[in-house]
């Protein structure tokens, strides 16, 4: 009980309220009736941590370029729903339809698990 | 529900508070020696794996390595039944920049700095303890099993078998489990070894073994001894 | 006026050619000139060729290298040279076959679409797309211009020499010497910079000149994290006591500067208040480029009006305008949101030429800011286009107190974010 206080007087000497209400979040299902955005316009927002076409294999942020196509729904849809806690993740993969998150896992798999910069171009 | 994460996430601090000892400045060599190792070794506190366990999950060290250690994609080792000397070495060489190959160390680094000797101890234990991940049964052409099981003494190349066990699950001291790791990490610390990128290995070993590998029988040898995530 | 679709898909039915058979790119192929080599003009560069190997790609850019703003707060705490943030275009020009004109873009010829540059080219386009950058105001402080930015004065809102300069100043000042930094109105690019800079200068500080000063005197009275900076500066430089190293005064508290008295080092503020300072970095106003004020890209607003699905500009459809200097709002203006406005536009002129349908956009802006090595933060949002406007879907904040480690985590993945981020746009 005692603990509970000390964190709420906590949070809310530290502004918690104000960042609060700052969070925007509306569902993306409020998009479904426009056309679809690409697996690869929606790839190309990832790659400014993931490397161009998810490729880049030496960072923090794991390479996305060949990554299982299962794996890949499997890992962004429990980032969504937030049944794995993630650094940043779970805001990012938020925004998104479980349509969206397909199509950027039929085109994250198509790619090869080659490092950008080793790839050749056309 | 971000306030209720918000709330839990804050308790873990206030639990925390005594762990926060960043710098812990050691005279640790800049390479080990057998000697400088097994010393170090010794001097290993004593690990809390239920300590430990609460550390890992405040480090979010399942967002890469998995909710028990089991590696949930291809990009980070498993760590669950790994060798806990290893582990803890691991975590002490990431501590001192003394496995700095790529920037994803650089995450570990960032990371452990965080962490005493005591929490790495500690996280070492937890992970040990854990249900091992899946074993799998080596596989790859002739050439490439013997090379792993036989080495080549024409390269006086040691077999990876004679440390890592006949099936790499792991042997004495630090050596780790290699069995059913990511190929692709197996493959990364594989090429950093031989360029010298890495270089926390005791007495240069894997560093001897890595320099006469080609990069092809590095890939192999990652294959030979991967499991089959994609 | 442009190709029609049915022309520009007959010039390439033989297929696309390979890159390295440039020299044999027919001279009637279709033509994308560039304004501008920062980030939204070199990401334009790289993703359009990624796209299309078969357009020509000039790139119009003043200077030999770039360097990059993200990370530039680092170099005044020592932890990361200037060096490290600066590239050059030459992966651009022989990886991506990219045309790099050493010159200043200065007349858009809209009837003929031909731009014009300083030393006299008329480069003929079928796409311009103008990424400049915006401009400072400095003229908006009395007594504050861009002479005094480039002498004593530097704003280091453009990474570069301003930037270097800042940092001897500062790490210069006598013991127990005040840094007066203010900070400007929105809009501007990286709304939490000027708050970032303040905590890398106080982290330095506090070990090299400890009882020394930062004010950051605001023409806002409130600002983006500002939650979690004042909790950090709390936690470590005593912010909201006497002792306090950062102070910071917002617009409501008279914080807005007003001018400045170079000659005494001296600025006054709405309040009327004369602040004497050893530093003084003020931080100007923005607005649209010369370039595109010039060419009446802006049609007389202070930024460039664009059409929202494809960030062509209200002035010409041949002409696109991205980055810090269109009005996207409700977008920010930062490098992230400019280069991913690039990798669009460059979808849309792929598909001009393809006559394929590029669909819907959609625009992260998922951004890190530090306030200490070992601190990080997160600010993600994601921007659609619906009904003909441009929305904000979501943002997200990090939040603001966790243990030890996730907060060095996010720090670590800040400088992740920097270092992919350079490679994404120039590797």
């Amino acid at each position: 009980m005692l603990r509970q206080f000390l964190v709420a007087l906590l949070l809310s000497l530290t502004g918690l309220h104000a960042a609060a209400e700052t969070d925007i979040f509306i569902s993306p299902e409020k998009y479904r009736a426009d056309p679809p955005v690409s697996g690869q316009v929606l790839g190309d927002n990832c790659s400014a941590c993931h490397g161009t076409r998810g490729a880049v294999f030496d960072e923090i942020m794991p390479p996305l370029a060949g990554m299982d196509r299962d794996t890949f729904i499997k890992l962004m849809l429990n980032f969504k729903f937030a049944t794995r806690p993630s650094i940043v993740m779970n805001d990012i993969a938020n925004a998104y339809t479980e349509d969206e998150i397909r199509r950027m896992a039929d085109y994250f798999s198509s790619l090869p698990a080659v490092p950008w910069k080793a790839q050749s171009l056309h | 529900m971000k306030t209720l994460l918000l709330i839990s996430f804050s308790m873990l601090t206030t639990l925390s508070l005594n762990n926060q000892a960043v710098a812990d400045p050691d005279t640790q060599p800049k390479a080990w020696s057998a000697d400088s190792w097994h010393q170090q070794m010794r001097l290993m506190p004593k690990g809390d794996l239920y300590r430990g366990a609460q550390l890992a999950k405040q480090g979010y060290c399942f967002t890469c390595h998995g909710e028990k250690g089991y590696a949930p994609s291809r990009n980070a080792p498993s760590l669950a039944g790994q060798n806990q000397a290893y582990l803890y070495k691991t975590l002490l060489d990431f501590k001192n920049r003394l496995w700095l190959a790529d920037h994803k160390d650089e995450g570990m680094h960032d990371l452990a700095r965080t962490f005493d000797k005591q929490d790495l101890a500690d996280l070492a234990a937890y992970y040990a303890a854990q249900k091992p991940w899946p074993k799998i049964t080596p596989s790859g052409s002739p050439a490439i099993a013997h090379l792993a099981k036989r080495g080549d003494p024409q390269r006086l190349l040691t077999p990876c078998a004679s440390c890592h066990g006949a099936q790499g699950m792991g042997g004495p001291n630090e050596t780790p489990r290699i069995n059913g790791q990511s190929y692709l990490y197996l493959k990364r610390q594989l090429s950093y070894f031989k360029s010298g990128k890495r270089s926390n290995d005791v007495e240069a070993g894997m560093r001897f073994a890595a320099e006469v590998l080609s990069e092809e029988e590095i890939d192999q040898l990652a294959r030979y001894y991967a499991n089959s995530q994609k | 006026m442009l190709l029609s679709r049915r022309d520009v898909i007959k010039l390439f039915s033989a297929g696309p050619m390979l890159l390295g058979a440039l020299s044999a790119r027919a001279s009637t192929a279709p033509k994308l000139v560039i304004v501008g080599g920062g980030i939204g003009g070199a990401a334009m560069a790289k993703y359009m060729r990624i796209l299309n190997s078969s357009i020509q790609i000039t790139l119009v850019e003043p200077n030999p290298s770039y360097i990059f703003c993200p990370g530039s707060n680092e170099v005044l705490n020592d932890s990361v040279p200037i060096q490290d943030l600066t590239v050059t275009y030459d992966t651009l020009r022989q990886r991506y076959d990219i045309k790099i004109l050493q010159d200043r873009a200065t007349t858009i010829d809209y009837s003929r679409k031909r731009l014009h540059t300083a030393q006299g080219e008329k480069l003929p386009y079928d796409w311009l797309v103008v990424s400049t950058g915006p401009d400072f105001v400095c003229e908006a402080v009395d007594g504050y211009n861009p002479q005094l930015a480039q002498g004593d004065f530097p704003h280091a809102w453009k990474a570069g020499p301003q930037t270097l300069k800042l940092k001897k100043l500062y790490q210069n000042m006598p013991a127990g010497g005040t840094v007066v930094i203010s900070a400007p109105p929105m809009p501007y690019r990286c709304p939490p910079a000027p708050y970032e800079r303040a905590s890398f200068m106080a982290e330095w500080l506090k070990i090299h000149n400890p009882t020394a000063k930062i004010l950051i005197l605001d023409s806002k009275s409130n600002f983006t994290l500002q939650p979690h900076y004042e909790a950090f500066w709390r936690e470590h430089f005593n912010y909201g006591t006497p002792q306090a190293m950062i102070e910071w005064v917002g617009s409501h508290a008279g914080g807005t500067v007003q001018t400045l008295d170079a000659a005494n080092r001296t600025v006054i503020t709405s309040a009327g208040e004369r602040i004497k300072a050893d530093v003084i970095n003020i931080i100007p106003p923005e607005r649209a480029s010369a370039f595109a004020r010039n060419n009446d890209l802006n049609l007389g607003q202070a930024w460039v009006p664009i059409h929202p699905y494809d960030f062509r500009s209200q002035k010409d459809p041949a002409v696109f305008v991205i980055g810090d200097t269109s009005e996207a709002s409700p977008m920010v203006k930062t490098g992230y949101m400019a280069s991913n406005q690039a990798k669009w536009v460059a979808q849309i002129i792929h598909a001009e030429i393809t006559g394929k349908d590029p669909g819907y956009p959609l625009w992260t802006n998922n951004c890190v800011a530090m306030a200490g090595e070992d601190f990080g933060m997160t600010i993600t949002a994601t921007f659609r286009f619906h009904k003909g406007r441009i929305e904000l879907q979501q943002t997200l904040q990090s939040p603001l107190q966790d243990n030890p480690q996730l907060h060095a985590l996010r720090a670590s993945v800040a400088r992740n974010w920097q270092r992919t981020f350079r490679r994404d746009i120039f590797e």
